[in-house]
């Protein structure tokens, strides 16, 4: 298993190789892991990082979205397993408008972590078989080691990738940037990728 | 509200629809499919820029994100479609300031499905609050009436047929 900070932390490892890559990103745990492991270093990744702190669920066709409308850019869409599981009709879109330099990564610790761990998924449900039944191409990452080859192999033909994350005791703190800002920001980095015609 | 049974009518509207979404620059339109429309549908499959989504909530967050690649999206859909979508529109694309026009048709209550009436008599009300507009399609001058709506960042777009 990996952890979540393991995970965040190749994604923008990667993100700082590519700066083609634009992520976007769930609420809770999650974006306040990304914005912190950004902190030090405003200007750079977070950029090209867009966390929704809200809109539980909205991050397969918001995500879908940015890709639809841009040309070139690889969009990243991170989300919890409960967000993911908030929006199984999203596969179906998903399935319509697969497209390389597209992901989903689900971040899967079977449980709504930010509200006290409350349980996602019954035991026996795995959601890389949903999606896998959805006819998306899909990976399951178990090591750290894989994240970053996983992505690369996966941005060719779009799909998902699954990580199984171990639950974690860290708790980042709240992101403080107004939604306003953060949306300015990311469109200004967008700029280039934008379709004109 | 008005229903009518005039094709004719119907035919002026839609034209007047269609005229009014190209001449606002509009670049894609969102849809979760209602009865009448696929006439409007219809100019947008030919662009190949009609996108046919599973729930209104999963098109306002689609056109969020192409208002942020800096396209000018909008959304049609059925008046029932409303409470299915709040919760998008109020923590994705207000607070992150991104403006789409949200077209909805009302199938009011002379409809012949009873249910439709206490969703539309509920869904204005709730749309009333949130400073929703009127357009009569049949009006020649509702195109412009759009852009002004458009223009002042209307989100809430009322119409029937």
């Amino acid at each position: 298993m990996i952890t979540r900070q393991e995970a965040v932390q190749e994604i923008l490892k990667l993100m700082g190789d590519d700066s083609s890559i634009y992520c976007v990103i769930n609420l809770g745990l999650l974006s306040r892991e990304v914005a912190a492991q950004t902190e030090e270093n405003p200007e750079g990744v977070w950029q090209r990082c867009l966390a929704v702190q809200g809109a539980m669920g909205s991050i397969i066709p918001l995500s879908l979205g940015l890709s639809v409308g841009t040309q070139g850019a690889k969009i990243l869409g991170l989300i919890g397993d409960g967000s993911f599981i908030m929006s199984l009709n999203s596969l179906v879109t998903f399935c319509e408008l697969r497209r390389p330099n597209h992901l989903t990564i689900i971040f899967d610790n079977r449980l709504f972590e930010s509200t006290g761990s409350q349980k996602s998924q019954p035991d026996d449900f795995d959601l890389a078989k949903v999606c896998a039944a959805a006819n998306l191409p899909t990976f399951t990452v178990t090591k750290v080691e894989e994240i970053i080859p996983a992505i690369h192999l996966l941005l060719v033909s779009g799909g998902v990738i699954v990580f199984q994350i171990a639950p974690s005791e860290e708790k980042p703190p709240r992101i403080s940037e107004h939604p306003e800002i953060s949306a300015e920001r990311f469109q200004e980095a967008l700029v280039p990728y934008r379709i004109t015609s | 509200m008005k229903i009518t049974s005039n094709k004719a009518e119907t035919t002026t509207a839609l034209a007047n629809m269609e005229r009014g979404l190209e001449e606002c620059g509009i670049t894609h339109l969102l849809i979760v499919p209602s009865s009448h429309l696929d006439p409007v549908y219809e100019v947008y499959r030919k662009k190949d820029r009609c996108y046919i989504l599973t729930k209104e909530e999963e098109a306002a967050a689609f056109s969020s994100g192409l208002v942020m690649s800096g396209q000018r999206p909008a959304m049609l859909i059925q008046q029932s479609g409303v409470g299915n979508m709040l919760n998008f529109v109020w923590t994705l694309a207000e607070p992150f300031g991104l403006y789409f026009p949200i077209l909805v048709f009302d199938r009011g209550t002379q409809d012949p499905n009873i249910v439709q009436h206490f969703s539309s008599n509920g869904t204005r009300k709730a749309l009333k609050n949130l400073g929703s507009v009127d357009i009569d399609w049949e009006n020649s001058d509702s195109p412009k009436t759009l852009k002004s709506f458009i223009e002042a960042r209307t989100v809430w777009i009322l119409f029937s047929l």
